[in-house]
């Protein structure tokens, strides 16, 4: 069917999308550990070009594509004398010049297991609520940024908090209220400010997030020996139920 | 000038990631008195989605505990206060395999005294998103 373009409308879209400004995939191979060593690992450092650090998703493989986890899943090794987790661990951190993807290959101990792996990843790259300076995409061969037959992700809210937490205790975030109704999907990174206070980490055991069908609220329990936090929270909270 | 819809739908500088597919899933814990240093577990949730290139979100519910929702980057612990002094540490893992996702939930006694652990419902929903690239 042929369309007259002078007869297509735009209807601007209420709430923005997540920008994706680039993708990096790799992959690396891991040997197997021995129990002496404890672990192998591999780091892949990649050059973004930004000029200021950026939000990310990132997935991976051990199986050759079949099954993707998003950094931080741990897929158990089962089976007595007991499960053991944390066989392959794939995290990552964005600073203002790179992208530092970290794997480690750890040895099982409970089933005396060390097994090499083949380890794909993918890092989505999202501009930042703010960014230091005009973007220009890493440029892809993907013909359409867009497929009609998706929902794309909405933003409803977005902004910062602080979560600062003394050594020995437990603490939360300024409540953020968002009165949706329903519990929505969110995504938040945090900057460690005693480490840097422009790299972006996504969220592993710490900090924790704390979602109701009308707020929002991030939470760090660092009671016991734990040497506390002083952290500043990027969050985004998505309208899509 | 033409323009063929069924090539085109539209255009854009950027994209996010579109919603996908989505499952809710549960697994209740039984109450019941945990001794010193004892762990009980893995209690599964688990339903059918296959991850074949998609980026996920977990979040999951402890009822029993309270009533907030967490995401769950992978890993999740929460230590637990009790009456007096005892406590337990409620630890949930997510990962997806074989074309199902799984939340394997474990609890162990942090205490030094035997401590009774509340009927705990883990709900759960999981979703995955559409990268366009």
């Amino acid at each position: 069917m042929a369309v007259n373009p002078n007869k297509i409308y735009i209807d601007l879209p209420k709430y923005g999308n997540d920008q994706i400004i680039g993708v990096f995939t790799n992959t690396l191979s891991l040997a197997a550990p021995t129990l002496s060593g404890g672990y192998t690992s591999a780091t892949d450092v990649r050059a973004h070009g930004f000029g200021d650090s950026a939000y990310f998703e990132g997935i991976f493989t051990t199986d050759g594509g079949t099954t993707w986890n998003t950094f931080g899943s741990q897929t158990p090794t089962l089976g007595a004398p007991g499960p053991t987790f944390q066989t392959v661990d794939v995290s990552a951190t964005v600073t203002i010049t790179n992208v530092n993807v970290s794997i480690f290959n750890n040895y099982d101990i409970s089933h005396s297991i060390g097994n090499a792996y083949t380890v794909t990843y993918k890092l989505y790259l999202i501009a930042k609520n703010t960014m230091a300076k005009p973007i220009t995409p890493i440029k892809t061969s993907n013909k359409l940024l867009y497929a009609s037959k998706y929902n794309y992700q909405k933003i409803f809210m977005k902004g910062s908090v602080a979560l600062i937490v003394s050594a020995g205790t437990t603490g939360t975030s300024t409540l953020i209220t968002h009165n949706l109704g329903y519990v929505p999907k969110i995504r938040a990174y945090y900057y460690n400010l005693s480490v840097s206070s422009t790299t972006v980490n996504r969220f592993g055991q710490e900090p924790q997030t704390q979602i109701t069908a009308t707020t929002l609220q991030f939470y760090s329990d660092q009671s016991g020996l734990r040497p506390g936090i002083s952290y500043v929270i990027d969050y985004r909270i998505y309208l899509d139920t | 000038m033409a323009i063929n819809t069924n090539i085109i739908l539209a255009t854009s500088g950027f994209s996010g990631f579109g919603n996908y597919k989505s499952v809710s899933f549960s697994v209740t814990i039984p109450s019941q008195n945990l001794a010193i240093f004892n762990y009980i577990g893995p209690y599964t949730a688990s339903a059918a989605l296959n991850n074949s290139n998609a980026v996920t979100e977990v979040q999951l519910q402890y009822t029993g505990l309270d009533s907030f929702w967490r995401e769950v980057p992978g890993y999740i612990s929460i230590i637990v206060p009790n009456a007096g002094a005892a406590t337990y540490e409620v630890q949930s893992f997510t990962y997806f395999k074989n074309g199902s996702v799984y939340v394997d939930t474990y609890i162990s006694n942090q205490s030094g005294s035997t401590v009774t652990i509340p009927a705990i419902t883990v709900n759960c929903r999981a979703f995955l998103f559409i990268a366009p690239f």
